[in-house]
Parts: C-alpha cells; sequence; structure tokens
C-alpha cells in the first residue's frame, strides 16, 4: 500500500504546487470574433494569451509583461494605419503569429517596440509591413526566426525588416529576410549579436551607421544591391559570412566607409561587382577570406591606415584588386595572400612565392578603357597578349605589392568533410577513361 | 563505309603524329591539374585554372584535329591512295564519312586519355578540382575535335599536296584561335555602341573555337564573368534560344565541310 500512496501522494503535492501559479499566472484564449486588444487590457504581467487560428483586423498595443502566442494559423491584420502590434512594457514575448498591414509611415512597422527590454520575439511571419521589426531605445530583445517582407514596392518606397535604434545588447538570430529596403539597419547602436541571418533581394544587407561593437557571424546576405554596408562606425566583427551575388552596377559584397577596427575573417565574399572596398578604414584586420568571382576582388580608396591584410583568397576575380589613393601593403610582413594570376614560384619551400604580386595587369588597365573586352577574359588571345607584355619591362602600375605571396590557397576548414566523400570518383573515372583509350588504341592497331 | 572506317583508325593509330599529340596533350593537362589546383578552397566556379584547362583545350584540339586530318587525306591523295579507293563501286559518301568516323574515333580516343591521365592526377594528389567541371571539359573537346575534324576534311580534300595542306591548316588555326580575337576587338573601338553586342553575339557563331569558348564559360556558371555590361548577352545566350542556336551552329559547323568535301569528291571524280 505505502508504495502506492507513495507516487500518489507525490502527484497530490505537484497539483497543489501548480495551482496556486496557474491562480497566479493566467493563460487563456482569444478566439475569432474577440478582440485581442481587450484579452490584454484584462490580463496582468506574467499571463499568458493563445490567440486560435484566424484573421484578427486590429492593431494591438502591449503594455503588460504578457505572453501572446498564436496557435499555427492566427493572423494579426492591421488596418494599413500605424503599427500593427505596439509593444511598450519589458519581458513580452510574441511567438507564432503572422502579422501584416501596417500603415505606410517611416517608423510604421509589425512589431514596434519602444523604451521596452528582454522582449523575446520568435518565430512570426510578417508580410505587407513598413518596417518588419522596430527596436527604438530599448536593450537586450531577442529577435529569433522570424520571416520579414515588406511591401510590394521598389526598396526605396519599403521599410527595413529589422530597425535598430539606440539602445542595444540585442541578440537576433535565424531571421529571414527579404524583400526589404535594408535587411538590418544599425543605428546608433551598440553592443549586438548578429548570427545566421538570410537577407536577400534588398537594398543592403546590413547597414550599421554610428554603431559600435557589433558582431555578424555565419550571416548569409545575397542578391541585394550591397551585402555589408558599413559607415561611421567602429569595432565590427564580420566572421564566416556569406556575401554572394550583389550584381548592381553600383554594388559592393562589404563596403566599409571611414570605419575603425573592423575584422573580416573567414567570409566568402563571391560574385559581386565589386567583392571588399575599403574608403577612409583604420585598423582592419582582413583574413582567411575567400574573396572569388567578382568584377573587382578588393577595392583600396583614400586614406586606410593600419590595416592587416593576410591569407585572403583571391580567386578568378576579373580584376583582383583596384588600389587608388596610399600606397597600401598587400601582406602582413610573414604571410600574403593567395591570388591565382600569381605567375612565380616558391623555391626555398616556405609556402611564399620569391618574387612580389604586383597588382594591377595589362589587362586591368585594358579593361578601364574598353570594358566590352570583358568579353575575351583569359581567352588564348589576351592570354598571348599579357603573357608578351610580362616581358617586356612594365609602364605606370601602381605601386602596390603583396611581398609575401602565397603559392597554395588558404584552406578553408568549412567544406572539409564533403570532399572527402568524392575523393573515389575521380581516380574511377580516371581509370575508365585510360582503359578505355587504350582498348581503342590497341583493338585499333590491329587490322583485324 | 564500316570497312574504311576500320582502315583509317588504324591508319591513325599507327602514326606518330597522333601519339606525339596524344603525349603532348596529355602531359599538358596533367601539368594544369597538378599546378593549377585550387582545391579545398570550397570555390569551384570558372578561375585561372580553369581557364588554362579550357585554353590548352582551344590551342590544341584544333590544331591537333586539323594537322592530322588534312595532312592524311591530303597524303592519300598524294599518293594516289585516295583515288585508287574511289575507283572501287563505293559511293564517295562512304569514303568521306568512313574517313571522318576513323579520324574521329582515333583523336577521341587520344583526348579520353588525356582526360583520363588527368583524372588520375588528381586522384592521387587529392586536390579538390570538380569532376563534374572536368567531364564537361571532356564533352566540349570532343565536340571542338568533331567540328575541326570535319574542316579538316574540307581542307584534305582542297588542298593539292601535303604542304598546302600544312599551310592551310595552319593559317585556319591560327586565324580562329588568336587573330579573330584581335580582329573583333579591334573592330569594338570602332563600332557604334549600339551595335556592339549584336556585333559581339554574331562572332560568337561565325566562330567554333568561341562557340566552344563562350559555352564552356557559360555552363561553368561564369555568367558573372562577362561582366555587369555583357549582362543581357549573358542572360540571352544561357537561355533557351541560345542553347538552342549553340546545338545547331555546332551542327552545322560540323556538317557544312562534311558536306562539302563529299561534293568535292564527287566532282573530282566526274572530272577523271
Amino acid at each position: 500500500m505505502w508504495r502506492l500512496t507513495g507516487p500518489l501522494a507525490f502527484n497530490f503535492f505537484l497539483l497543489l504546487m501548480l495551482i496556486p501559479i496557474h491562480t497566479y499566472a493566467d493563460e487563456f484564449k482569444v478566439e475569432v470574433g474577440q478582440s485581442i486588444q481587450e484579452a490584454v487590457d484584462n490580463a496582468k504581467n506574467g499571463d499568458t494569451i493563445l490567440i486560435s487560428p484566424g484573421l484578427y483586423k486590429e492593431s494591438v498595443l502591449i503594455n503588460k509583461e504578457v505572453t501572446i502566442k498564436g496557435e499555427g494559423g492566427a493572423i494579426i491584420g492591421g488596418g494599413g494605419e500605424g503599427n500593427v502590434i505596439t509593444v511598450t512594457a519589458s519581458n513580452v514575448v510574441i511567438d507564432g503569429l503572422t502579422i501584416q498591414n501596417s500603415g505606410s509611415g517611416q517608423e510604421d512597422s509589425g512589431i514596434y517596440i519602444q523604451s521596452a527590454d528582454r522582449s523575446l520575439i520568435k518565430n512570426n511571419t510578417l508580410k505587407n509591413v513598413q518596417n518588419g521589426i522596430y527596436i527604438a531605445n530599448s536593450n537586450e530583445n531577442q529577435l529569433i526566426e522570424n520571416s520579414i517582407t515588406s511591401n510590394k514596392a521598389h526598396f526605396s518606397k519599403r521599410g527595413n525588416g529589422i530597425h535598430i535604434f539606440k539602445g542595444g545588447g540585442h541578440f537576433l538570430k535565424g531571421n529571414e529576410i527579404a524583400y526589404v529596403q535594408d535587411g538590418i539597419y544599425f543605428d546608433f547602436t551598440k553592443g549586438i549579436q548578429v548570427s545566421e541571418n538570410h537577407v536577400s533581394e534588398s537594398r543592403y544587407g546590413m547597414h550599421f551607421m554610428f554603431s559600435e561593437e557589433i558582431s555578424a557571424e555565419r550571416n548569409h546576405v545575397e542578391n541585394n544591391v550591397t551585402g555589408f554596408m558599413v559607415m561611421d562606425s567602429a569595432h565590427i566583427d564580420f566572421i564566416q559570412n556569406k556575401v554572394t551575388d550583389h550584381f548592381h552596377f553600383r554594388g559592393y559584397g562589404i563596403l566599409i566607409y571611414e570605419t575603425k577596427n573592423v575584422q573580416v575573417e573567414g567570409n566568402e565574399i563571391l560574385r559581386n561587382s565589386t567583392g571588399l572596398s575599403l574608403e577612409y578604414g583604420v585598423d582592419t584586420l582582413i583574413s582567411r577570406n575567400q574573396i572569388a568571382a567578382n568584377q573587382v576582388g578588393l577595392e583600396f580608396m583614400g586614406k586606410n591606415e593600419n590595416n592587416t591584410f593576410s591569407e585572403n583568397n583571391f580567386i578568378g576575380n576579373v580584376v583582383q584588386s583596384k588600389i587608388s589613393g596610399d600606397d597600401m601593403r598587400l601582406d602582413d610582413g610573414v604571410k600574403g595572400n593567395y591570388w591565382d594570376d600569381y605567375s612565380s614560384f616558391d623555391l626555398s619551400g616556405d609556402g611564399v612565392g620569391e618574387e612580389a604580386y604586383k597588382a594591377g595587369s595589362l589587362y586591368d588597365r585594358l579593361l578601364r578603357k574598353q570594358p566590352y573586352w570583358q568579353f575575351f577574359f583569359e581567352s588564348p588571345s589576351i592570354k598571348l597578349w599579357t603573357k608578351a607584355e610580362a616581358l617586356f619591362p612594365s609602364f605606370g602600375a601602381a605601386d602596390v605589392y603583396d611581398a609575401r605571396p602565397l603559392v597554395e590557397p588558404v584552406i578553408m576548414i568549412q567544406e572539409a568533410e564533403q570532399r572527402s566523400k568524392d575523393r573515389m570518383i575521380p581516380g574511377v573515372l580516371g581509370i575508365l577513361f585510360i582503359l578505355f583509350s587504350i582498348f581503342v588504341i590497341v583493338k585499333g592497331r590491329k587490322l583485324r | 563505309m564500316r570497312h574504311i572506317a576500320r582502315q583509317q583508325l588504324t591508319l591513325m593509330m599507327r602514326s606518330h603524329w597522333l601519339a606525339g599529340f596524344g603525349l603532348l596533350f596529355s602531359s599538358l593537362a596533367v601539368m594544369v591539374a597538378f599546378l593549377g589546383n585550387t582545391g579545398g578552397t570550397g570555390f569551384d566556379g570558372f578561375n585561372r585554372m580553369t581557364a588554362s584547362l579550357l585554353n590548352i583545350n582551344l590551342l590544341l584540339i584544333p590544331l591537333l584535329s586539323l594537322l592530322i586530318g588534312s595532312l592524311f587525306l591530303s597524303g592519300e591523295k598524294e599518293d594516289r591512295g585516295l583515288t585508287l579507293l574511289l575507283t572501287y563501286p563505293i559511293s564517295p559518301w562512304a569514303v568521306i564519312l568512313g574517313k571522318y568516323a576513323g579520324l574521329f574515333a582515333a583523336v577521341w580516343s587520344v583526348l579520353t586519355f588525356g582526360y583520363g591521365a588527368a583524372l588520375l592526377v588528381i586522384f592521387f594528389v587529392g586536390g579538390g578540382v570538380s569532376v563534374s567541371l572536368l567531364v564537361l571539359f571532356y564533352m566540349y573537346s570532343i565536340l571542338l575535335a568533331a567540328i575541326f575534324l570535319s574542316l579538316a576534311m574540307m581542307i584534305g580534300i582542297v588542298a593539292k599536296t601535303r604542304f598546302q595542306a600544312l599551310g592551310i591548316s595552319l593559317i585556319v588555326w591560327a586565324f580562329l584561335v588568336l587573330f579573330y580575337e584581335f580582329i573583333i576587338m579591334g573592330l569594338s573601338i570602332f563600332i557604334v555602341k549600339q551595335l556592339l553586342l549584336p556585333m559581339l553575339t554574331v562572332s560568337i557563331f561565325l566562330n567554333p573555337v568561341e562557340l566552344i569558348r563562350v559555352q564552356s564559360i557559360l555552363s561553368l556558371d561564369g555568367a558573372s564573368v562577362f561582366g555587369p555590361r555583357l549582362y543581357d548577352l549573358t542572360i540571352w545566350a544561357d537561355g533557351l534560344i541560345g542553347k538552342t542556336l549553340f546545338v545547331f551552329a555546332v551542327l552545322l559547323w560540323t556538317i557544312l565541310p562534311v558536306l562539302y568535301s563529299v561534293y568535292r569528291t564527287k566532282r573530282g571524280v566526274e572530272d577523271e
């Protein structure tokens, strides 16, 4: 008997424990036809409001510490004026809602957080809103796995996906942002962690203005006008991001302007008009990036001081580097970068070529005059021409050198495990090819 | 026709020309695969290593096909072997097509050997050159060989002696591979801006080397290689119309010279 009553008593005890919490933090449900605002008005701090599936046409002001949780298919549609949800209390949770139709004023948003801290906004879908989530003068909010799109208009008429104005300490992770003006706009903010977000089809992927201590890791920005736009900021870290396909005529992968202490490390910068551009950048560290298939790999303009630039791979950029302004070193004194158009050799076996890599080839200069000649990129005739030119002392080239060019590309670890799997294919295929040709050759030699 | 093709293949396989070229091509392909290997970086689009490999194809394969094809045919003509063959009751179609098939099989096997060697080197070095890329280039090399062997048949039939065939082959090769682009570049300076894109587009189809070069780059997802100014051309050439025209152009370049050779042989038979 005792054995049975034991668990029973325990369960009873648990129930007793739970009941007071229930009365303390209520959980109630809003059905279609009822008002969410009314539910918020009737709630007290700590309550949870569950929203049943359906369309709720209203704007909601959340001024208490409540949790709003949408069951799949709960849609809140503003009337096309002002914000859809305005949050003015701290510790609010908004989870699993679809939020649409904000006004079109400059700050009108799907979710507007005004002077509120430690909110958690997750798994929401925001569409047809001017700005997605606007956070003003708030601290330590978390935005996780939201999906944001703006109006169907030209990007100059749209708002930003996530706009952060003043305050700081936020955490942004896994948000999916497309068709907005700027994916994430950092405006006078400080201390923000941004990781694994995906921004596409917008003006700028991320836009940093007068902001500090922002760390962007493993984000993917693609098909925008410019990937990362950094101006007048300091202490910005870009680590292992993918910056791809910014084909716009004035588009950049990463553009850094008048900014101090930027770290760009381990990024993949592929297929942009200009991969990485630095203008009046001070104390930047650029290393171990993959800069490939861009129209211009690297651009330096104006006065850039105290920059460290090493162990980057420059592969297949039409123009590897375009450097104007002051002379600059392209190596850190020990290691330089890998340039796939470098044509000298490493004789001493330390992995560093014996001759300096000189930026700017004949072809680069030709392209500036005749941009259409890019049609003949690396073609036999152009190859012949540049090779012939290399035999004679060159004229009028820029004085930018990489004194320690690497002869082997720097290996990026990320892709390692995928490669080992297809290692056998070239071997098998090669043997098949050779066997086939030898069979034909041997059989062919004998007439019957 | 089958017997002629078989005999031609045997003749080719026993020739030192082909063996020499095969060795040259294989060693160059192996060297490019060995030296210019950008493996492990995770980037396998169009880069300078791919460009070098493509350039070897574009330089060597036309040269090899033109020389081997035209020299053999004109040589046979000079030695009266061809004339003898034509006195037999076989149609000129069978003779020309048979010779073409034999030549093609021989060159094909040599190319296969070169690519096989390059693949083996990649396997042993452990580089990350993408295999799909090599297979793609292999296909394009075969197309290139098919086109230029067809041109070689024509040159061989038209030329009176071996030396004439050699001269014509070299001129055709240098013009198509090297001078053609310089001429287009020169024209692009003088021509009106509006006509530039149409001119470049037409220039692709008038030269089989350009045809293969542009298509190789496009199919490597290297649309960005040609730059923003040629974006329209890239989109068009990579689209359905461009692809269809490409196939059509390759077929024309392959079939027309062979047809002309057959026509010349027929006429030659009637004349004698």
